[in-house]
């Protein structure tokens, strides 16, 4: 499986989401941190993307799984504005688990 | 057209690029997207069919002995062996030409399948499966050529509506993740934009290939003025071996399953996907096998040549240069064969959101011009008809086409061909009698009415396949077709709610400031 890539990349657009404190309401101070988190995350979803796929399909398959990411954030985050962005954190543990899998 | 900056005339090319082409690019992008589950689709059209899954080389024995008993003498023969997602082995058979030069060249004689056990005709009821949406996604079921030209046209339409969209839209990043419910005209805006950037990459790249995979039909006219003849052009993108003459001996061919085990041994145990034999009953037959390419991004193949009499290797193909390289690339991107099974799954996702965004643009160029209270005018009344046609009819015809799969008796005469016209006497059929009914409530109804088809697939299924219908692969479909109930019943229900939008109070403060915002993004 290749969950990993979409799973970060929710948990990326996650972070940026509460970095830009609009749709959810985040304090000014922790803003910034949270837009270098979901960068980070984003490049770790391309990283594990290079791993799984190789250096020839990572590109598509990373930019394809960013995307359905994101619009699985989108969705939830209109409805549930507070709990899409939650569960980052235990989506990046799983997700790096997966890694190693 | 309001004021002359670059942005406003970019809106103004978008809304009518992605009107005039909107109605058949829906159509494209739906039955594209259920194209890269054909042969799934087709094994479930095919519910009696389930073959025992044998070797490649087998697959291909069985199949020469079939074709040496029902077409010794043709000139060529074309063999696709199965795979995990084909089940039946294809053949293809094309005749000798006459001797007569002006006769002409004889076609491709249609497609066999065999149960590559057993190398006999699979015994099947007769249906195009999913073969029949993914020549319907580019030739829109229009004679040859005038179907692949619309459908390039309006991929080029839909390649202009994407550059315009993308320069006219200047909140991409601000607006990124905001998708807002139940603001009348705000949203559909909202939901067109989200659909359209977040699989942005998507978009442009599946339409751009798309219109390359075709560029040698649209534009032919840089191969005739390079080449004299078009054959050879294609004879020095391919090296095509396989035209070997016949020497007039008669010839035997050597054992074809030691030959697919050799070349799959060269290319280091992938798997041989076809097989094209030359002069099959004569001594200088040739044996080319092609890799598969399901593997690797570039749908082009690697083909390695044998004597098909004496197997002895004649020559591999050379590596591809970097022009059909790229070629070959991007067909594999638009076809999506290298994807395993979740990617495979993504990219019916990053399709399905396709679906939405052109969706969402057809209803959102009709919500901004329609006034609350007035009459509407006749373009608007027109588009809003074609709209409910296209995006809420077209479901329910697809799945007619599934449905009469299962009603229509398995051995009746042409039952092919009345599938095919179930689903668009469905489609036109529903979105004729819409018009006896008012916009709204012919919304409403229309998309509960393809809901209540696509949810009566399983039931139907289970009905008339009984126990089959409880393996992992047919209890996978039906629940796909749940799934798609469910999402145009929930639009379906979304739209029988009264709108709230114009009862909610809003702030007094942000009112002004998101009233001005309102109008410089729609307009």
């Amino acid at each position: 499986m290749s969950l990993e890539v979409a799973l970060f990349g929710y948990a990326g657009f996650a972070n940026l989401a509460r970095g830009r404190g609009r749709e959810l309401r985040t304090a000014p101070a922790e803003r910034s941190r949270a837009r270098i988190i979901g960068w980070l995350l984003i490049l770790a979803s391309f990283l594990a993307a290079l791993l799984r796929f190789g250096p020839y399909q990572a590109v598509p398959a990373w930019l394809a799984l960013l995307s359905v990411s994101g619009v699985a954030l989108v969705l939830v985050l209109s409805r549930w504005p507070a709990r899409a962005s939650a569960p980052w954190m235990p989506m990046t543990a799983v997700a790096l688990a997966l890694c190693f899998l | 057209m309001k004021g002359n900056g670059v942005r406003q005339s970019m809106a103004w090319i978008h809304g009518w690029l992605g009107l005039l082409a909107g109605w058949i690019l829906f159509a494209m992008f739906v039955t594209g997207t259920a194209s890269y589950f054909r042969p799934e689709i087709t094994r479930w059209m095919q519910p009696e069919y389930r073959p025992r899954p044998v070797g490649n080389a087998e697959a291909a024995r069985t199949a020469v002995a079939w074709l040496q008993k029902n077409a010794p003498h043709d000139e060529q023969w074309t063999i696709y062996l199965p795979n995990d997602r084909t089940l039946a082995t294809r053949v293809f058979t094309r005749a000798r030409p006459s001797p007569d030069p002006k006769a002409p060249r004889p076609p491709r004689r249609p497609e066999t399948r065999l149960d590559p056990a057993t190398g006999v005709p699979v015994e099947a009821r007769e249906t195009r499966g999913g073969e029949f949406f993914y020549r319907f996604h580019f030739q829109l079921q229009l004679p040859h050529p005038w179907g692949r030209w619309l459908a390039g046209l309006c991929a080029m339409f839909m390649l202009g509506a994407i550059l315009s969209g993308v320069i006219t839209h200047k909140r991409i990043f601000a607006d990124f993740f905001t998708l807002r419910w139940s603001k009348g005209r705000r949203s559909w805006l909202d939901a067109h934009n989200v659909s359209a950037v977040l699989a942005l990459p998507y978009h442009a790249m599946i339409t751009y290939t798309g219109l390359i995979t075709l560029v040698a039909m649209y534009t032919p006219w840089p191969i005739l003025a390079n080449y004299a003849q078009p054959a050879a052009f294609s004879a020095s993108l391919y090296a095509d071996t396989a035209s070997q003459k016949a020497s007039g001996q008669p010839g035997r061919l050597a054992d074809i399953g030691r030959l697919v085990e050799a070349a799959s041994a060269e290319w280091q145990g992938a798997r041989v996907s076809r097989i094209i034999i030359g002069n099959p009953d004569d001594a200088s037959s040739t044996v080319t096998l092609l890799r598969s390419s399901d593997d690797r991004l570039n749908a082009r193949s690697a083909s390695i040549t044998y004597a098909g009499v004496s197997g002895e290797r004649l020559s591999a193909s050379p590596p591809l240069g970097p022009a059909i390289e790229t070629a070959g690339v991007m067909l594999g991107l638009h076809l999506g064969w290298f994807a395993g099974p979740l990617l495979r799954w993504v990219c019916f996702l990053l399709g399905l959101t396709g679906c939405a965004m052109v969706a969402t643009g057809l209803v959102l160029w009709a919500v901004k011009r329609r006034k609350p209270g007035a009459k509407p005018f006749f373009g608007l009344s027109l588009v809003d008809r074609l709209n409910i046609g296209a995006i809420a009819c077209l479901p329910a015809g697809m799945a007619a086409f599934l449905l009469a799969n299962r009603l229509l008796p398995p051995m009746l005469a042409s039952r092919a061909d009345l599938e095919v016209s179930a689903m668009f006497w469905t489609w036109f059929g529903l979105a004729g009698l819409s018009l006896l009914r008012p916009a709204r409530r012919a919304w409403i109804e229309t998309l509960a009415f393809s809901a209540l088809l696509f949810a009566a697939i399983p039931i139907v299924d289970l009905v008339t396949i009984g126990g089959g219908a409880f393996d992992g692969f047919f209890l996978a479909f039906d629940g796909t077709m749940v799934l798609l109930a469910a999402v145009l019943g929930f639009a379906a229900w979304r739209l029988a709610r009264r709108p709230v939008d114009a009862a909610r109070p809003r702030r007094r403060v942000s009112l002004a400031v998101s009233e001005v915002r309102e109008a410089m993004d729609v307009a």
